[in-house]
């Protein structure tokens, strides 16, 4: 009996291990799924040397950290052709991150950096706020952004008061 | 009056007569048509064709079963291979296909499965390849699988073997960042 007992509670405790495992690798298969993106698009063109992947019209790219509409999109690799580099969007582009929402005709997603940049006439929608700039510098690694404007135009900003 | 119902009677049986030597005459044309399709037609038991295309490139046609009639060959459980100017070999699978002997044109047809040794898959239900230029055109329900990228489309052309792919209508595609989660 005493013997059955001390099983009892090995399996006990190997279970709890088991679990408590299974807890601590949950981060890692969120990383997983989250190291792909989906794209969608009217017409696509691939071209391997040199490597590169064009989506045209109507085109929609999701992945965990942005949701981005665009009429023209180009994927850049890394040299070796491994790992995407750098997205680029041509033509009326949105793009939506958490509670922001840009607005540009040309944009640069640079994937790896994680980083967002877009110049020309620019909008940016935050928390209901409008400014509008020439050039737009997003980190969403440390979640700041920066809006210039040239020499001629100043940033402007729309600050709506909600309360 | 006995007179005229005669020659009633005489033109009924001549009508009758006509419409069954019409028949006997579309029984004899039908039955002479299929001895002449079946006379032009060859079944072929595994039929392996190895040749070359205008490029001098090589390329291998096998099926379970084929018909020969005239240029064309209709195949059944196809295996075939092109080789590309870079020495791969381009592999192509489907349920059956025609091959056109003059024109070195074969056209393909369901669960189509086209792969390189380059680990690069494209499935199809309809391809219409041209061994000599090395276009294929695949259509209905294409999908595309390599390690790093899915795609899915309505319409694809594989151009200078593999090297240039266009994908058109309905374009879905899941790629991945990086290959660290293979």
């Amino acid at each position: 009996m005493e013997m059955l007992k001390v099983k009892l509670k090995k399996i006990n405790h190997m279970n709890k291990f088991l679990i408590l495992l299974f807890i601590l690798l949950i981060p890692f298969l969120k990383v997983s799924k989250a190291s792909e993106i989906l794209i969608e698009s009217e017409e696509l063109i691939i071209t391997n040397d040199p490597l590169t992947t064009t989506f045209i019209d109507n085109v929609y790219a999701s992945d965990e950290e942005i949701k981005l509409w665009s009429d023209k999109i180009l994927i850049i690799y890394t040299e070796k052709g491994s790992q995407i580099d750098t997205i680029k969007s041509f033509g009326s582009t949105k793009l939506i991150r958490e509670n922001q929402e840009i607005l540009s005709e040309n944009m640069i997603y640079f994937v790896i950096d994680k980083k967002i940049y877009a110049k020309g006439n620019i909008t940016l929608i935050q928390d209901g706020n409008v400014m509008n700039g020439n050039e737009l510098t997003v980190d969403l690694v440390k979640s700041t952004s920066i809006m210039k404007s040239d020499n001629i135009n100043k940033v402007s900003v729309k600050i709506s008061n909600n309360e | 009056m006995f007179t005229v119902d005669a020659e009633l009677v005489v033109i009924s049986n001549n009508k009758k007569i006509l419409i069954h030597l019409f028949i006997l005459f579309l029984f004899f044309f039908g039955l002479k048509s299929n001895a002449e399709e079946n006379q032009n037609t060859i079944e072929i038991k595994n039929p392996i064709f190895t040749t070359k295309s205008i490029d001098g490139s090589p390329y291998e046609i096998k099926a379970n079963k084929g018909y020969q009639r005239e240029g064309y060959l209709d195949l059944f459980v196809i295996e075939a291979k092109l080789k590309s100017n870079d020495d791969i070999w381009i592999y192509l699978n489907a349920d059956k296909g025609t091959f056109n002997q003059l024109s070195n044109e074969i056209l393909l047809e369901s669960n189509i499965e086209i792969y390189t040794e380059a680990g690069e898959k494209i499935f199809a239900e309809l391809a219409y390849v041209n061994t000599n230029d090395k276009i294929i055109t695949l259509k209905k329900n294409v999908k595309y699988q390599d390690t790093n990228i899915f795609i899915s489309a309505d319409e694809s052309i594989i151009n200078n073997e593999f090297s240039n792919i266009k994908y058109y209508g309905n374009v879905k595609s899941k790629i991945k960042k990086n290959k660290s989660y293979e």
